[in-house]
């Protein structure tokens, strides 16, 4: 083999990697779907909490977790069977996504006396955070702002003693949700 | 340096594979820019030295094949790649 073909074989696998490692696809209706979900347990909690709804309505909870889980489910298999290319940069994205998940479980479950009332409700907004900053660390300026989104409700939840749930569903509703619509209409 | 290598359409789609779990051979096309026929046969190579792995699956009742890179291809390819820097940097030194 010649240098100059050396070369430009070379340049070309380096063109090829580089424009392979920016490809992190995202599907948006799962964050979409996620987003409401969590927007939808914290108004339910916080209408409990107000006592404008009798406490059994927590079995809501049940009903927008398992339908979260469906949806989740049955497009992802879809999709999985129509895709063209799963990158390994997305399987890392699923990895951080389900670590995360597992850890906020684990807090959520076993953390009741660390993280009593509304902190774990707000671990999802935490969770939020950290998934939106990663992919915005892959150059997707809307998932950062959406992670900004996510922290912000989080602090501003903190403030505010009268209404915590419905700052904490705005922020879900308007970072994960967010986001979702916005990588599902970007790609539209 | 590695024969099976040495062309650039087969380089290319081992490039294509590396940072990819699996690639259906529509992708792959787009991205070598090559006839359907042209891909196949070079596939066909990599697939027996080993270097590609290959999946046969249904979707929406129609036959697609998808195609993953084998840890015997990740390391001729790694190797290969370190050959030809070796020699532009012995043509550098000369």
């Amino acid at each position: 083999m010649e240098s100059v073909e050396a070369r430009e074989s070379l340049e070309m696998v380096e063109r090829i990697v580089a424009a392979s490692s920016r490809r992190l696809c995202l599907a948006g209706e799962f964050f979409l779907v996620w987003g409401v979900v969590s927007c939808g347990m914290d108004v339910v909690t916080q209408l409990i909490d107000f006592g404008v709804w009798p406490a059994s309505a927590v079995w809501l909870w049940a009903a927008l977790i398992g339908f979260g889980i469906a949806f989740t489910v049955v497009r992802r298999r879809a999709l999985a069977l129509r895709a063209e290319r799963v990158s390994l940069l997305l399987r890392e994205f699923f990895s951080v996504l389900w670590v995360t998940i597992g850890i906020a479980v684990v807090c959520d479950v076993f953390g009741w006396r660390l993280f009593p009332g509304w902190g774990s409700a707000a671990i999802w907004n935490v969770v939020a955070a950290i998934v939106l900053f990663y992919v915005g660390t892959h150059s997707n300026w809307r998932a950062t702002l959406a992670g900004a989104v996510a922290i912000g409700s989080f602090i501003v939840a903190n403030y505010v003693t009268n209404g915590t749930g419905f700052v904490l569903a705005a922020g879900m509703l308007f970072s994960y949700g967010a986001f979702g619509l916005a990588e599902m209409l970007s790609r539209e | 340096m590695d024969e099976l290598l040495l062309s650039k359409i087969r380089l290319g789609i081992i490039a294509e594979l590396l940072t990819s779990e699996w690639v259906a051979f529509s992708a792959l096309q787009r991205a070598v820019q090559t006839t359907n026929g042209n891909l196949g046969a070079h596939l066909g190579k990599l697939i027996d030295g080993g270097y590609v792995d290959e999946e046969k699956i249904f979707v929406d009742r129609r036959p697609q094949s998808r195609y993953r890179l084998t840890g015997r291809g990740r390391e001729a390819f790694v190797s290969h790649v370190r050959q030809m820097q070796a020699l532009l940097d012995s043509q550098g030194a000369s």
